[in-house]
């Protein structure tokens, strides 16, 4: 039995809250059978949630409370409960154990497609969402052009949503969500849609709102997150496994990334199919390669790399070309490293046994879990496809954002050669630049 | 200053909102049944919105264009028509073939209108409706303005008829109006509850589908039950057939000679009203999201 809420200010309280979910139809049917059955005869309530067949805790015992002009972060690895968190704290889902209370206006920011009409224009979808979000057409005209002039879609605002590019539609949930600004506003990653340059216009609009409203953000980007919350949650498994200072629960995040494998399903999909052709090629073997020469268990941020692979040519190849794509964990392709790469042609004969070896000066991928495959081509023809073990890359101590880690040191100085020289381009440069184009 | 647990039935733009597991379990069917209307007029852009738009896209990208609207509704009623005239079905006397079908497949379909699109919308958005914090009844409310205007097309039909055949009717405007209201109120209900079944047991909206293309024969909606022989007790204990007749009866002579069966009709109609909204007020946010 949880105690009653205080009254006192915190926009949202939330207090062990868990969500069940289950692998099996016929488990979430069962379960939903018992529930219809007491409401229907209006006997019993869902008590306390057991789990039962192929249930399990998608989210389990999160609490926290959020106040005016905070922001809180919640991070973890695809699949550890935080989008079926948010659904919860936004109404869209019961919860199974727990309790969420909200004081004041609400608004979710969670699925771009929901809740909009595809065969609607953009304008009338303005009025939509600001009725779902409790205005009256009145009030949402009064303030239709002002949402229209952010969204910058002034031209395709009477165009069907359907014709609207995934950007367009996050500017234009954005943009109403920032008009009506909600006392609490629950963003799920959708900041990362769209161009820079209006991603940027849109965190200074949250920035403006903070004063006003609470923040629950959800986002893959480290560097957002750091910069903009308060505090910040990491979710593993459906539970909170660390709350904290953003830098910290980075640091855990990152730790936590490094110890666990991919998910498979989703970056094997992007990968290749295996390829085998054993008249062409045989014997494959292959090994990573760190500074020393050996194969390493992991590889260290910055580090010297290397693969070494060894097959027999089961016949004479006319454009013997070797490839090894690198994927992140989300299977987007990183690099491509190919024996062609710089024109070189490899010369072998059938019943020969080819040993390549590849080395690379630095390891210049963010701490994190990647995956890499092999391709043996004769030309545009595949010989040999096959995906290779995992690697991970292991940080080194400082902190890392976006893909790639380039080898960098700032130095400054107060007083320094900028004051009796000036540098050669402004801001102004740079904004009159933007206008030209 | 504590809160006040019963504040719990989930009313979106209140200033206190929770969710908890057993939320909205304690209502009653009156609380249901406010809240429920209450979200409705409250989203009521939206209903209005999605008629309009589901309005449009019926017809979008067609030649004829919003014609279609106008005439899709009348095709089964004039099929019957043409049936009955060839003599296929047995005629009714008193009234014109054309208007005794044009007025019972009306009524028909507007009472199993309001049984099946519960469940289509349930089964078609719900999924959506997870993502959003759309209420399904919304999109429910929004799917009755579509079946009202099937409605209008058939009536407009019916009157165009009456006037050709010069069969004026003696409205009982009361009794007419509690026929339909009964008819309707029975419908819905069914309706909400097979919409929430058939989204745990999916082979709910297969069995009424079954049902219904048996149950426009065994309804009077065709040909009258008294050709039925022994079935003509289904007048009494189909509530299709009470309501089609009593409706009928208090439109074209003004008088209804059952008024007792309409009357226990009403009676189980208000009772089954009373549970199906509390059911589905209950259930709503529990079904959502469920393939």
């Amino acid at each position: 039995m949880t105690e009653p809420f205080d009254s006192e200010l915190p926009l949202m309280q939330v207090k062990s809250l868990g969500k069940l979910y289950a692998r099996k139809t016929s488990d979430t049917r069962r379960r939903m059978s018992r529930m219809a059955r007491n409401a229907f005869w209006n006997i019993g309530k869902p008590g306390t949630a057991q789990i039962s067949g192929s249930e399990f805790w998608a989210v389990q015992d999160v609490s926290f409370d959020l106040k005016r002009g905070e922001a809180i972060g919640i991070i973890g690895l695809n699949g550890s409960g935080k989008t079926t968190l948010l659904r919860i704290l936004a109404g869209q889902l019961l919860p199974d154990q727990g309790e969420v209370m909200i004081r004041g206006t609400s608004a979710a920011m969670i699925d771009l497609q929901a809740g909009f009409q595809p065969k609607a224009s953009g304008r009338e979808n303005i009025y939509l969402r600001a009725a779902a979000l409790g205005f009256r057409r009145s009030e949402t005209a009064a303030r239709v052009q002002e949402i229209i002039d952010f969204s910058e879609l002034e031209h395709a605002i009477d165009a069907p949503l359907a014709s609207y590019s995934s950007g367009m539609k996050m500017r234009l949930a954005f943009s109403v969500m920032a008009m009506v600004a909600p006392e609490v506003l629950i963003i799920d990653e959708v900041l990362a849609v769209g161009d820079f340059r209006f991603r940027q216009k849109s965190l200074a609009k949250v920035r403006e709102m903070r004063a006003k409203s609470a923040f629950v953000f959800v986002s893959h980007s480290m560097g957002d997150v750091g910069r903009f919350c308060d505090r910040v949650m990491v979710m593993h498994k459906g539970k909170v496994v660390f709350s904290g200072e953003p830098d910290a629960a980075i640091a855990y995040f990152q730790t936590l990334e490094q110890n666990t494998t991919v998910a498979p399903e989703k970056s094997k999909s992007l990968i290749p199919a295996p390829v085998s052709r054993p008249d062409m090629i045989s014997d494959f073997e292959f090994e990573w390669l760190d500074a020393a020469g050996s194969e390493p268990a992991a590889f260290m941020e910055g580090d010297a790399f290397g693969l070494r692979v060894s097959f027999v040519l089961k016949y004479t190849p006319r454009n013997l070309i070797v490839g090894v794509p690198i994927y992140d964990a989300d299977g987007n392709v990183l690099a491509g490293l190919a024996t062609d790469a710089d024109g070189r042609k490899l010369e072998a004969e059938a019943g020969q046994r080819v040993v390549l070896e590849m080395k690379a000066s630095d390891v210049v991928l963010v701490p994190g879990q990647y995956r890499a495959a092999i391709g043996i081509t004769d030309g545009t023809e595949f010989m040999f496809m096959a995906e290779l073990s995992d690697f991970l890359v292991r940080h080194v101590g400082r902190k890392s954002w976006g893909v790639v880690s380039i080898p960098f040191k700032w130095s400054y100085s107060v007083d320094g050669v900028a004051k009796n020289k000036p540098l050669q381009r402004t801001v102004n440069s740079l904004f009159s630049k933007r206008a030209d184009h | 200053m504590k809160i006040d647990r019963s504040e719990r039935i989930d009313e979106r733009h209140s200033a206190v909102r929770t969710y908890v597991p057993d939320a909205r379990f304690s209502a009653t069917s009156y609380e249901a049944i406010r809240a429920l209307f209450k979200e409705v007029w409250g989203y009521r852009s939206h209903v209005a919105n999605m008629f309009s738009s589901d309005f449009r896209s019926s017809y979008r990208g067609t030649m004829f264009g919003i014609f279609w609207n106008f005439a899709l509704p009348l095709v089964p009623l004039t099929v019957y028509i043409f049936l009955v005239n060839l003599r296929v079905f047995p005629r009714h006397d008193g009234l014109a073939p054309a208007i005794f079908i044009g007025f019972n497949v009306t009524i028909w379909s507007l009472m199993t209108g309001m049984i099946t699109r519960p469940i289509q919308v349930l089964k078609s958005r719900n999924k959506e409706s997870m993502k959003t914090s759309l209420p399904i009844s919304v999109s429910i409310a929004a799917s009755f303005g579509q079946l009202c205007f099937d409605t209008l097309v058939r009536l407009g039909l019916l009157v165009l008829m009456m006037i050709y055949f010069a069969q004026w009717p003696h409205l009982n405007i009361f009794g007419f109006a509690g026929a339909l209201l009964v008819g309707m109120v029975f419908s819905l209900s069914l309706g909400l509850i097979l919409a929430v079944f058939n989204v745990i047991i999916p082979d709910t909206s297969r069995v009424v589908t079954i049902l219904l293309q048996y149950g426009i024969f065994m309804s009077g909606v065709i040909f009258p039950l008294t050709s039925l022989g022994g079935l003509v007790v289904l007048e009494k204990i189909n509530p299709f057939a009470a309501v089609i007749k009593s409706s009928r009866d208090f439109l074209f002579t003004g008088r209804h000679s059952d008024s007792i069966v309409l009357l226990i009709w009403g009676g189980i109609a208000f009772i089954l009203f009373m549970i199906a909204m509390r059911f589905f007020y209950v259930m709503e946010r529990r079904i959502r999201g469920i393939d």
